[in-house]
């Protein structure tokens, strides 16, 4: 049961974790730890569950591990919720639809976007990279990932919702001129 | 409906994550609004393409030690036994710990916090500190006349020497 | 037009045409303007931190929040070898000075009026690498400023990455790169401080005395950053626990006075610390006690000497961190490049 476990979802796993830790080797202990802690406690787990629930636990696991874990590459600062609400403290302003989508949707039509969209993502903060990788790339619903993150669905919904609007700013600083310099 | 602050109905929309009457509210609005319906078109494409992202696989290593641990984790509790002492205490944790029984997570997940622990009954709290410098701010005795000391800051004496605060030359 | 003088057929041509009908969308011109006429954010930033060149003088505003502003004088010759020589002058409106700080680039020297102070002690200096530590915290970015002083500027937006903290707007002068306006800016958009010239004036030659400290018949004597021994050891005695103090703080700050604030059993240690306008508090907790940050918006950090947090008032950033047994926290309307640098300097 187990083993199947792992081959059903290791590699779902390892994705999740390597898109919020930006590194393989970090990815691989986040997904390594999440497993073993599961394994010490599986027999009193609910086996007639389906395998999905446990898969929850796992990306719990791994999203906790990975925000207790202090970022080496930059030593300061850190983008880590501390039991927030809205771990931003600045409010991202929701903007009106204008016509920068247009080169949004320009450029996210080309070929080329995945490199935009990997290097926008990157600039996300690690939050909003959680958020968006349980959403769009694990497919999980909001009540799915209301329990992965621990926090209400109505969080959820408007957190996914900034996440967005920060990878639309994240994009539209790579089409358009904007003069700026994320070290 | 006004498009400011629909931002975030379109996002859940999008997710297919709204109430019918929700749904019909976009739907009703983006038929008449363009802006919104380019928006909605941007959420949709973002969706799709960070679905399509090429995923990188679990190592190999990964998984053959998960394969390892998974094997040693069946075979040391076989079904037929009855509950070692180990699985006593799993299971006396798991009945602390919520739903999921992760109890190693949510412990974990405690720990995350452990510097900032809110006991109030021994916490210093921090608005005390906050008042404090505020009550600082307010009598800024240095660089102040000495004929009002403690006061809220110098007036008179700054009275033709204030930069005006439209004075802007931008 | 170049492409109207091409052969219909050619792939120049072509390709021209393309270019030529993207160039006409606004936002590609915009790009394309944007890219020859900016120079490099960090490039620009490094400079306006190092300082510039060539003396200078100006009337220089400060102002706290929304109170009023304080107008003060600024003369400044850059040492070789030694860095930056400065004095500032605050006046009142009689023009006789309340406050004053001068440093030669080794040694700073700070006068009160009101209380007939006197402090000394080694100046601040620069760090080695201004640009890179700043740029380690905040994403930089830059955009054509207006004229400040009526001269033109470019502006420096320093963002905090980990947001629930003060970041910085800095307008550099464009010829000589001095910062013309400076601006810490709250994550709620409100100013906490903002430190403008209204006029200044560069290669005039300033007297090596004014920036040499003054004799002041009657003063008293301070160290600059540090309590002397009595107050020291009667800090320590009351408290319980060894008080610490910055070794580094910006030019023309010192230590106004140490304070220990009852809570329940305990005591806080309170160390105010002033420029003449600019207020600053370092509280420390007794060993081993927690501290509640409450509801506040926060951000966890990472300082070299251990894990903290950032946050923010209305008028202030907030850096707080942990030190061996002891809670520390700095609280200032400083950006949080400052405030860090001041934390690690704490012994």
């Amino acid at each position: 049961m187990l083993q199947r476990f792992v081959e059903e979802y290791s590699d779902s796993a390892f994705t999740f974790a390597y898109r919020l830790c930006e590194n393989v080797e970090e990815a691989k202990e986040l997904v390594q730890e999440a497993f073993f802690r599961l394994f010490k406690s599986w027999d009193h787990f609910d086996q007639s569950q389906p395998l999905e629930k446990w898969f929850l636990t796992i990306l719990k696991n791994v999203y906790v591990d990975s925000v207790k874990k202090f970022d080496r590459r930059n030593m300061v600062p850190l983008d880590m919720p501390v039991r927030h609400e809205d771990g931003e403290g600045v409010s991202i302003a929701e903007t009106i639809a204008d016509e920068r989508d247009e080169a949004v949707l320009d450029m996210l039509e080309r070929r080329e976007s995945e490199g935009h969209l990997k290097a926008a993502l990157a600039g996300l903060t690690k939050e909003h990279r959680a958020i968006l990788a349980l959403c769009d790339m694990q497919g999980l619903g909001y009540d799915e990932i209301s329990r992965v993150l621990g926090m209400p669905m109505g969080t959820v919904r408007s957190r996914v919702s900034r996440a967005r609007t920060a990878l639309r700013e994240g994009l539209l600083k790579r089409t358009a001129g904007m003069v700026a310099y994320g070290v | 409906m006004e498009c400011k602050g629909l931002e975030e109905l379109l996002s859940a929309y999008a997710d297919r994550e709204t109430t019918p009457a929700e749904s019909a509210q976009v739907e009703a609005h983006v038929a008449d609004c363009r802006a919104c319906g380019l928006r909605l078109a941007v959420l949709a494409k973002s969706k799709q393409a960070l679905a399509s992202m090429a995923a990188p696989a679990a190592p190999r290593d990964l998984k053959e030690t998960l394969r390892r641990a998974a094997a040693r984790a069946e075979a040391a509790s076989p079904e037929s036994s009855g509950p070692s002492f180990g699985q006593r205490l799993s299971a006396w944790r798991s009945a602390l710990s919520p739903r999921y029984g992760f109890a190693f997570g949510l412990a974990a997940f405690l720990l995350v916090g452990l510097w900032f622990e809110r006991r109030p009954e021994e916490a210093v709290p921090l608005d005390v500190m906050l008042s404090a410098h505020r009550q600082y701010t307010l009598e800024r005795p240095l660089g102040g006349s000495a004929t009002r000391p403690g006061a809220s800051g110098p007036v008179s004496e700054d009275a033709g020497n204030d930069l005006e605060d439209d004075e802007t030359d931008e | 037009m170049i492409w109207k003088t091409m052969k219909p057929t050619s792939r120049t041509y072509r390709a021209g045409l393309a270019a030529a009908f993207l160039l006409s969308v606004p936002w590609v011109s915009a790009w394309a303007a944007g890219k020859q006429a900016l120079p490099e954010a960090l490039a620009v930033l490094e400079d306006a931190l190092r300082g510039p060149a060539a003396s200078y003088e100006g009337t220089f505003f400060v102002r706290i929040g929304r109170g009023k502003s304080r107008k003060s004088l600024v003369r400044c010759s850059p040492a070789p070898e030694k860095g930056l020589a400065c004095r500032r002058e605050f006046m009142d409106s009689k023009g006789g000075v309340l406050f004053v700080s001068a440093t030669d680039g080794a040694k700073e020297w700070i006068f009160d009026r009101k209380t007939n102070k006197v402090w000394e002690g080694p100046s601040p200096g620069n760090s080695s690498a201004p640009g890179a530590q700043a740029s380690s915290f905040y994403r930089v970015s830059l955009s054509t400023g207006g004229k400040v002083a009526g001269r033109l500027t470019w502006k420096l937006e320093l963002s905090p990455k980990s947001g629930a903290a003060p970041g910085r707007r800095l307008w550099v002068d464009r010829e000589r790169r001095l910062v013309l306006k400076d601006e810490t800016v709250l994550p709620d958009g409100r100013i906490a401080l903002r430190g403008r010239f209204s006029r200044v004036s560069f290669g005039v030659r300033h007297d090596p005395a004014l920036f040499r400290p003054e004799a002041v018949p009657g003063a008293s004597r301070e160290g600059r950053l540090e309590p002397s021994p009595t107050v020291r050891s009667k800090v320590q005695a009351e408290s319980g626990f060894g008080p610490r103090f910055p070794s580094w703080l910006p030019s023309g700050f010192v230590l106004d006075g140490v304070d220990l604030i009852p809570y329940k059993d305990k005591k806080i240690i309170h160390c105010r610390y002033s420029d003449g306008a600019v207020v600053l508090s370092l509280f420390q907790s007794p060993p081993r006690a927690k501290l509640d940050l409450g509801a506040k918006d926060r951000k966890e950090v990472r300082l070299a000497s251990g894990p903290g947090f950032v946050s923010w008032t209305e008028d202030a950033g907030v850096l707080g961190w942990s030190s061996g047994e002891t809670k520390l926290v700095l609280v200032a309307p400083l950006g949080l490049d400052i405030l860090q640098r001041i934390a690690e300097s704490v012994r």
